[in-house]
């Protein structure tokens, strides 16, 4: 049973303009995340991976209810997501400023705990619980965000992510605007929380090596479209999808000029029902340029959005 | 080309002062790479703007040396010095979409930087046909296009390979990029190693290579300088510095890349952070973190060379060599 559902979400970001240019085509409405279903596993860790632009945070972001869906459902357990209960947390990029620069990190820690109606009483011990649970010490109490390294305040911001007791966190490239020897903490720190908190984690990412390291799953996503989902060693394994490869090929030292970067989809100008990927594809065929290939299973739990794979292509 | 020695930056003045930047000495032939290594506020970054004199007044930088080319630069006073960067010292930045004049066209921005070019341009039909030769260099498809656009009308990964030709323009013979890469994304950091690492074959300039990342230094650079808390702790060539590290530090840094590209459940950790390191004059900075600490660290470690190997600034691993 999926602890989080998202069927057919559709998030579509609205074309200011002129009526004469939107009439022209020069302006249209995109989805952002267009048609996207897949179910999030309870104990987790599902990495969302894609390029700048491919609506991984977006689709966080309409699990909760930061974006208005403009069609689909997300499903918690079944039910309807409920936005105030603070099951479902965030974690964002960039610590400093989703941190307030005039409060103590008490203070910003004890926010949450007072909404969700903890005692008075317990505040204080929760706080220090919380302190604990992220690997920092009473002393980082009364410390103001700028008094604090890059890294502590990442875990900070985790601990008040955990203060509602969530059952899913997001983290947007959690550790990306972190140093390597930080990374390496806060990647632990999550993993380890997602074993003492029964966390389910959705982690949005650009780097592949942190996605493997981290993940359970992998969801390759593209300018909107789901492309790829499966288990993180079969996706290493054998990815499926052109772009997939492409992806994985970077990784690859030796594999030297393989990423061809022709044009890339421009949604203003690109045919929105056919193959997203179809600019850069080299396997292009006909009927990608008609319609955006539906989803096919390729075994052990993975699928893939792409005409050209087939069983042929396996047993090569 | 480049030359270095005992370069040392503090921030302010009195008991308020920070020293961010000491004992820092290197030197750079023509035509090579140099991977500067180190987390945030390691100083890697005000090494290089020292170089290129960009920073605030309420530093004071001293050095015993800091030749390049034959002039010495802290000799140099403000106007010379403005001759000089951008046609011999040149500096890529971290964020391209703040590197560029917002409301000016890309082709504005090279127009404007020709005329720094010491050969001079002649009508404007000249620099505009050398801004698309140099665009055509790091591989945009369609140059004349993308000199009419605005910055906000290309993507990162454009932009920054905008800025690269911005700064490859006027042919500078020592090019800084700091963090050129830290920003983008998999595929398009992919594509600009890619094009450095052809460029720095092709061109006739030393680059400095400021990153965090030891993968990508590994890559594209000859020799590697890891700094800690302000100081140089290991410096050799690239090959034998990823293979042999001799300092905990590149060894806990290389182990950790080392890691997440292999397949384990917990990462190596550096307990603690780069803020303990500072100020602890008079004894080894890494110190709070290092697993090897001990009584005979509490002193100034120097630089000491290590045969065939390069500069270390630690004394255990000479140690530790010898009992191998």
């Amino acid at each position: 049973m999926s602890i989080l559902e998202f069927h057919d979400a559709v998030v579509t970001f609205k074309a200011r303009g002129a009526m004469m240019s939107r009439l022209n085509g020069n302006m249209r409405d995109f989805n952002a995340v267009d048609h996207v279903s897949f179910g999030v596993q309870e104990g987790e860790i599902l990495g969302i991976v894609g390029e700048s632009g491919s609506g991984k945070t977006t689709i966080c972001k309409a699990a909760l209810g930061l974006h208005k869906m403009s069609g689909g459902t997300i499903t918690e357990n079944g039910q309807p997501i409920r936005l105030n209960d603070g099951s479902l947390q965030m974690v964002f990029q960039d610590p400093l400023s989703s941190l307030n620069p005039r409060q103590t990190i008490a203070q910003s820690l004890e926010v949450p705990l007072r909404l969700h109606g903890t005692p008075k009483s317990e505040i204080s011990g929760r706080v220090d619980r919380l302190l604990a649970d992220v690997g920092l010490t009473r002393q980082f109490r009364n410390r103001f965000p700028h008094q604090v390294s890059g890294g502590q305040l990442q875990r900070v911001a985790i601990a008040r992510a955990l203060a509602t007791n969530p059952r899913v966190l997001f983290a947007d490239e959690a550790v990306s605007k972190l140093d390597v020897s930080v990374r390496a903490q806060v990647l632990n720190l999550l993993k380890r929380l997602r074993d003492s908190h029964k966390l389910t984690i959705i982690f949005v990412t650009h780097d592949l090596h942190v996605a493997r390291f981290l993940c359970d799953r992998i969801a390759v996503m593209y300018f909107g479209k789901l492309l790829e989902i499966g288990p993180t060693k079969e996706i290493f394994r054998k990815p499926c999808h052109p772009y997939t490869q492409v992806l994985l090929g970077t990784l690859d030292k030796d594999q030297a000029r393989h990423a061809s970067m022709r044009d890339i989809f421009n949604p203003m100008r690109d045919d929105l029902v056919a193959c997203r990927y179809q600019n850069r594809c080299p396997h292009v065929m006909p009927q990608c340029r008609q319609r955006h290939p539906a989803h096919r299973d390729c075994g052990a739990g993975q699928t893939v959005a792409c005409y050209f794979y087939s069983e042929a292509t396996e047993v090569e | 080309m480049l030359d270095v020695r005992n370069l040392s930056v503090t921030f302010g003045s009195g008991e308020k002062s920070l020293n961010v930047c000491s004992d820092v000495s290197f030197s750079l032939a023509k035509g090579k790479v140099l991977g500067l290594i180190g987390e945030s506020g390691s100083g890697k970054t005000v090494t290089c703007k020292a170089l290129l004199s960009l920073l605030p007044d309420n530093a004071s930088v001293t050095a015993d040396r800091m030749n390049f080319g034959g002039q010495e630069l802290l000799s140099l006073d403000r106007r010379d010095f403005n001759k000089l960067r951008g046609t011999e010292l040149a500096m890529i930045f971290q964020d391209p979409v703040g590197s560029f004049n917002p409301v000016k066209t890309i082709g504005w921005h090279f127009r404007h930087a020709g005329k720094r070019r010491r050969d001079g341009f002649g009508p404007k039909s000249d620099v505009m046909a050398a801004a698309e030769e140099s665009l055509r260099k790091v591989e945009i498809a369609n140059p004349g296009q993308a000199l009419r656009k605005y910055p906000h009308q290309l993507s990162g990964g454009m932009l920054q390979r905008c800025l690269i030709a911005l700064t490859l323009f006027c042919k500078p013979s020592l090019i800084v990029a700091d963090e050129p890469t830290t920003n983008l994304d998999n595929l398009v950091e992919r594509q600009i190693i890619d094009i450095f690492d052809k460029l720095r074959h092709e061109i006739d300039a030393s680059f400095i290579f400021i990153t965090h990342d030891m993968t990508i230094a590994e890559q594209i650079s000859d020799e590697i300088a890891v700094m800690y808390a302000g100081q140089i702790v290991e410096h050799g060539e690239t090959a034998e510095v990823m293979s042999r590290p001799r300092h905990p530090y590149t060894r806990a840094l290389i182990k950790t890349a080392r890691e997440l590209e292999g397949d384990v459940d917990y990462l190596t950790e550096i307990p603690g952070d780069v803020t303990s390191g500072l100020n602890r004059h008079g004894q080894c900075r890494f110190g709070p973190r290092c697993p090897l600490h001990d009584a005979a660290c509490n002193h100034t470690i120097h630089m000491r060379h290590v045969q065939g190997h390069g500069n270390v600034r630690c004394i255990k691993p000479l140690i530790r060599e010898e009992a191998a």
